[in-house]
């Protein structure tokens, strides 16, 4: 019989969580967690503070996707000060914010999550990082990856100030308008982004879609689930990263729930676990069933495969006969946590024809950016959808704008509980016999690699290395070994 | 002109200490002759920075003791020091990916650690590591110009 291993929670100190595999007698994993701190720390810290520095106090929170942190939390102010930014300066703010998708989900292809694919995921550990990928992409393709990374950058620091901690939200609009010498550099840009994303996918095509192999691991059972889903959809319910409703579909495809993320806490409930610190949110009005997945059980997911399932369509035409393409073979709603990859190379596409259409829009030029707010703040939610899933902060605040309380729903908290479950499908069903070699390693690493997680910067991991500790435990509790 | 990089988060208590210590150094060293920045990045973006470079000396926390400095010259040993932080989660990597692209790697790349108790926390400077900040600094200082002189 299974013993169940309740494990002391991490301290802050190890900081950046763990992998806990249970062995039977026979060797076969019965059972298996992933452990990571969470951000209540911060949201503390907050307290006292006032809420118009936490764009830039927010964005310190993540090194990897300080854009998404700032966006969430200056629209978090708009709130609060109940004002409406101009059209300008909303346009301005969505272009830069698929800047900043563009080159973060470029980061996860092609540099973190990607090599288990690119290079292979049984491949050597010390080819299977971004060095073995330009050894089987090319030099060449090396470059442009950096090159086009370089130039997004360089348009967020023209447009926002600091590209890891941008200077640009402020409530009520921006701190600057564009001028006519940026536009016309947006729009080569925006050319050159379509043409790279696009030139993403034929990677992604030629090297895995071509791969049977490969197709069968994205498809197989280790690597699947029947939860729902969560995103943010504009009003025809496509898929948008910086606006919009949120809709959560349930394992069918069919819409569960659409809400203003005013209602997030009428729909979103934790669930608390005594071997971890981070709480499971759940779906309030399916209930937590525990690690299962199904109709029955509120687990629900976010990041760029839930955003998809959870929308009718992209927004834009490249983006939608991409995601065509990608449900014909998959079927709609897609289970497969590999596919993750996918919809991220399809949500690049729309994000870089987003640049390219927000680049040709003449009201970007408008210098009307700012709508000065003169109401007394009380309470400010904002959301977006960060690369990796739906940011919510939400502020409460005295009425000189002092933070009194602060909530932050990052994307791997949302997909905490989907994630256990991927670790411990995948490990159940690859580790057997006593056998734990670094291949096996990673293609459990790589159920929970492909939501990227990131939680205070701490779990993003690079392939080719272990991110974070695996501790293997006998069923009776002995610790068998740590794999650093 | 080596380049001297100061690293840190500074919503964190200590992992900030890197950005302290380039705010009293900077005036110093830029008029000693050396370049110097000070960022909040991680590491496949200091590529921007370190590609191109004859030399440079990358500063940040590592954990230690207060009042630590120490010399690492061998990359693949940092991560032994470093906390595990995406500042340094990619800079190996990085530097791997420069030697993969073919594009000018620098000769020399050190890091200069300073020690911390905590690296992971969010909030103020313990009192007790922001009064040796002053003298952290001057380590740092006396570090860089052993190295470069």
């Amino acid at each position: 019989m299974t013993k169940e291993i309740v494990i002391d929670p991490i301290t802050r100190l190890e900081g950046h969580g763990k992998i806990i595999i249970v062995l039977n007698d026979n060797g076969d994993c019965v059972r298996a967690f992933f452990q990571i701190p969470e951000l209540r720390g911060f949201e503390k810290f907050a307290e006292g503070r006032h809420a118009e520095d936490m764009p830039q106090i927010t964005s310190r929170i993540c090194g990897v996707c300080p854009t998404a942190h700032h966006m969430a939390s200056t629209k978090a102010l708009d709130d609060l000060y109940k004002v409406d930014p101009p059209v300008a300066a909303k346009k301005i703010r969505e272009l830069f914010y698929n800047l900043f998708m563009l080159e973060d989900h470029a980061l996860h292809v092609y540099i973190l999550g990607g090599p288990d694919f690119i290079v292979g995921p049984d491949a050597p550990k010390e080819e299977r990082n971004v060095v073995g990928v330009i050894k089987k992409v090319g030099q060449e393709v090396g470059l442009k990856v950096i090159g086009m990374r370089k130039s997004v950058r360089q348009m967020m620091e023209k447009i926002g100030g600091k590209v890891i901690h941008p200077v640009f939200g402020v409530p009520g609009g921006i701190s600057k308008p564009l001028n006519e010498e940026i536009v016309k550099e947006l729009k080569v840009l925006g050319d050159q982004a379509v043409e790279f994303a696009q030139f993403t996918l034929k990677v992604f095509k030629d090297i895995v879609l071509s791969n049977k192999k490969y197709l069968d691991l994205i498809t197989s059972e280790a690597y699947t689930h029947r939860t729902y889903y969560m995103g943010l959809v504009d009003s025809k319910n496509r898929v948008n990263f910086y606006d919009g409703m949120i809709r959560v579909v349930d394992p069918n495809g069919k819409e569960f729930a659409k809400f203003d993320v005013h209602e997030y806490t009428e729909h979103i409930a934790e669930h608390v676990e005594p071997w971890t610190y981070m709480d499971f949110p759940y779906l309030k009005k399916i209930g937590w069933k525990g690690f299962v997945d199904g109709e029955q059980s509120g687990i629900y997911s976010v990041a760029p495969l839930a955003r998809l399932n959870a929308a009718d369509g992209m927004a834009t035409p490249l983006a939608q006969e991409a995601y065509e393409e990608m449900y014909e073979m998959l079927g709609k709603p897609a289970h497969y946590t590999l596919a993750m990859h996918w919809a991220r190379v399809i949500e690049m596409i729309q994000a870089a024809e987003r640049i390219k259409e927000l680049a040709n829009d003449p009201d970007i030029l408008d210098q009307n950016v700012r709508n000065v707010p003169t109401a007394t703040p009380s309470v400010g939610i904002g959301v977006v959808e960060a690369p990796r899933g739906t940011l919510i902060h939400h502020y409460e605040t005295d009425e000189r704008g002092v933070i009194r309380r602060a909530n932050l729903l990052v994307a791997t908290q949302h997909n905490i509980g989907r994630i256990t479950l991927s670790i411990d499908k995948a490990a159940r069903s690859l580790i057997k016999g006593g056998v734990v070699n670094d291949g096996l390693l990673n293609m459990v690493e790589m159920a929970f690699r492909a939501y990227d997680p990131c939680n205070a910067c701490g779990t993003h991991s690079l392939p080719g290395s272990v991110p974070v500790p695996i501790y293997i435990y006998s069923e009776s509790g002995e610790l068998l070994r740590v794999i650093h | 002109m080596p380049l001297i990089l100061f690293l840190g988060n500074s919503l964190y208590a200590e992992d900030r200490i890197g950005l302290l210590v380039g705010e009293i150094l900077k005036g110093r060293l830029e008029a000693e002759g050396f370049e110097v920045e000070i960022l909040e990045r991680i590491g496949y973006s200091l590529i921007d920075y370190i590609a191109g470079k004859d030399s440079v000396m990358i500063v940040d926390s590592i954990i230690g003791e207060y009042g630590e400095v120490k010399l690492i010259e061998d990359l693949k040993s940092f991560a032994a020091f470093s906390p595990k932080s995406p500042h340094y989660a990619g800079l190996p990597e990085a530097i791997e990916l420069i030697k993969a692209l073919n594009l000018p790697l620098p000769e020399r790349i050190l890091v200069l650690g300073i020690g911390v108790r905590d690296p992971y926390s969010i909030g103020e400077i313990p009192p007790e590591l922001n009064a040796r900040v002053g003298d952290i600094a001057e380590k740092v200082h006396r570090e860089i110009r052993n190295v470069f002189n």
